[in-house]
């Protein structure tokens, strides 16, 4: 074969060769599949909250109509045990009992598979509302980096795309300078003024242990924030070591910083005891109203129902 | 012209043209800024945003224009514009402490509370004089049901305005009146809610700090014989301190 017939040949071949080289077909098919939008991620991952559920409740009809069956068969083996006795009779009581045993043997795993169903649909919820959740910070850390890059337009619509999702789940209240009542904290005088009822007293108590609760969460927030500033003051001495300053501007930040520890630590402290005050006035208007509730039980035992009417005077 | 001038000109003439450029541009965003801050604080929204976004267009990063275009979406309840922009303008100038307030002014109409607290505290640790920030901080703590803490924030209103010479708000006397009875401080709480009282007889919450003296403190108190009181008892089981005013801070 000539030079020129050769090449043709070659070049024939390399055109029926497949554009994709070998190996790399699965690698760029990945690569061309868009990536999902976070949209398209919190919608799948509410369908999977959906699917979830829904195979909650069949699992939940299904384990009815089992039970249902139980009854049934249940039913069927006492009657049976009460016919007179024969062969036919035996023959059906085995059947029976044998099909009431496999009704308790589908009951056991039906119940099995809601608990996994359960769990997983509380999974999927919990995915859900962190992918929700992340998705406003992601949002904002693409329009703060858009920002840094320049292009103020594009990171504007990020931050309106993130402000949107930060506000789905929020009711906002159409009179902003009042927030729901049921989120209100009470700043009126809550002290009892001496003409409460038990039921009142018990409110009372509530709203107080409610408010010894929220104390108590923001002294745990605020332990948090004593950790996280006792480690930077370490971080902080570790570099005055390693480089030290003028012996007295070392004393006044690490001085400094000792007194914001102790603000912290006092902040932790008034919160502490108010929930312990919180929770001792509480105490004692339960007890409160416990008392007045058995003195009203003996005050009625002793004389009589309180709701009858007085005798007219005079009368014998 | 002497040979010297005649080579220096090629390169004075562009320096003094862009020079001449850059002081026109900055005189008209100045005229721009004075003017939308005027229509600003005169109510006038749509003519302080116009203004804000013309200044913008010829310079998208001017930090003044972008934080009062903010404050002026958010005037206007744009408050997801308002965020928009104000975000990022947070990423441009993350040391203005005006910017971080704005910002929680923004999750404050949102009703995105922790969000709103957190830019207060940065507001108020880049600089902690700042007395908007020190307002919205003590109701967003009363709101949160942190009454030590709102407490705290209104004794520093109430002591910062008595340390320049002006009269103590009305609102704070009063909030910091009710914050007192409730926290067992009943000789400040009657004191306070006095004042208040003297300065403000005929105000919405008169009637409430009347029922609450006459709770801690048996005496009558000033301006309950006022013989024409209009007002019927609050019928609020709370009442939340007044918003703080939104005024817009200058240019």
């Amino acid at each position: 074969m000539t030079r020129g017939p050769r090449l043709a040949l070659a070049l024939a071949t390399l055109a029926l060769l497949p554009v994709v080289p070998m190996g790399a077909g699965p690698a760029r098919a990945q690569e061309a599949a868009p990536e999902p939008t976070p949209a398209q991620v919190i919608g799948q991952r509410y369908q999977d909250v959906l699917d979830a559920a829904r195979r909650l409740e069949q699992n939940d009809e299904a384990l009815r109509k089992n039970r249902e069956n139980g009854t049934r068969l249940a039913r069927r083996v006492e009657a049976l045990k009460k016919s007179p006795s024969g062969v036919m009779r035996d023959a059906q009581l085995q059947d029976a009992l044998k099909d009431l045993r496999g009704a308790i043997a589908e009951e056991r795993r039906l119940r099995g598979v809601a608990a996994s169903l359960a769990i997983g649909l509380r999974i999927q919820r919990l995915n859900l509302a962190r992918e929700s959740g992340a998705d406003a910070d992601r949002l904002m850390a693409m329009g703060e980096s858009l920002v840094l890059a320049g292009d103020l337009e594009t990171a504007r619509h990020r931050f309106e795309a993130a402000y949107d999702d930060l506000t789905l789940p929020v009711e906002v209240p159409r009179q902003t300078t009042q927030m729901p009542a049921e989120k209100a904290a009470p700043n009126v005088d809550l002290r009892p003024r001496g003409d409460e009822s038990p039921d009142e007293l018990r409110t009372l108590a509530l709203i107080l242990r409610d408010a010894a609760n929220r104390s108590a969460y923001n002294a745990e927030l605020w332990s948090g924030v004593l950790r996280r500033l006792r480690a930077e003051r370490g971080t902080v001495a570790g570099l005055l070591d390693l480089a030290p300053p003028p012996s007295e501007a070392r004393a006044d930040v690490l001085a400094r910083l000792d007194a914001h520890l102790k603000e912290v630590q006092g902040e932790i402290g008034a919160r502490r005891l108010a929930q312990v005050r919180l929770l001792g006035e509480a105490a004692v208007l339960e007890r409160r109203a416990a008392g007045e509730e058995y003195a009203m039980l003996k005050d009625a035992a002793t004389h009589g129902a309180p709701a009858q009417a007085p005798a007219p005077e005079g009368t014998p | 012209m002497t040979g010297h001038a005649r080579r220096a000109l090629p390169l004075v003439f562009p320096r003094a043209l862009a020079a001449a450029v850059w002081l026109t541009w900055g005189g008209v965003a100045h005229a721009s800024l004075e003017s939308g801050f005027t229509a600003l604080t005169e109510g006038d929204l749509p003519a302080a945003e116009a203004a804000f976004q013309e200044v913008l267009d010829r310079d998208p990063r001017n930090q003044e224009a972008m934080r009062l275009l903010g404050v002026a979406y958010l005037d206007e309840g744009r408050t997801r514009e308002a965020f928009s922009t104000l975000q990022t303008l947070r990423v441009l100038a993350p040391d203005d402490p005006k910017v971080h307030f704005a910002l929680a002014r923004v999750y404050y109409q949102a009703g995105l509370r922790p969000r709103e607290r957190a830019e207060l505290v940065e507001a108020l640790r880049l600089d902690p004089d700042f007395t908007q920030a020190h307002r919205f901080l003590a109701h967003a703590l009363v709101q949160d049901g942190e009454l030590y803490g709102a407490s705290a924030e209104y004794v520093w209103l109430k002591e910062e305005a008595e340390h320049r010479g002006e009269p103590v708000d009305a609102v704070v006397l009063f909030n910091l009146g009710l914050l007192d009875a409730r926290l067992g401080r009943p000789d400040r709480a009657v004191e306070l809610l006095r004042r208040f009282l003297l300065r403000e007889p005929e105000k919405e919450q008169a009637e409430q700090a009347r029922t609450v003296l006459s709770r801690i403190a048996p005496q009558p108190a000033p301006g309950s014989d006022a013989p024409d009181a209009p007002h019927a008892p609050s019928t609020e089981p709370t009442d939340p301190p007044a918003a703080p005013d939104a005024a817009a801070p200058a240019p």
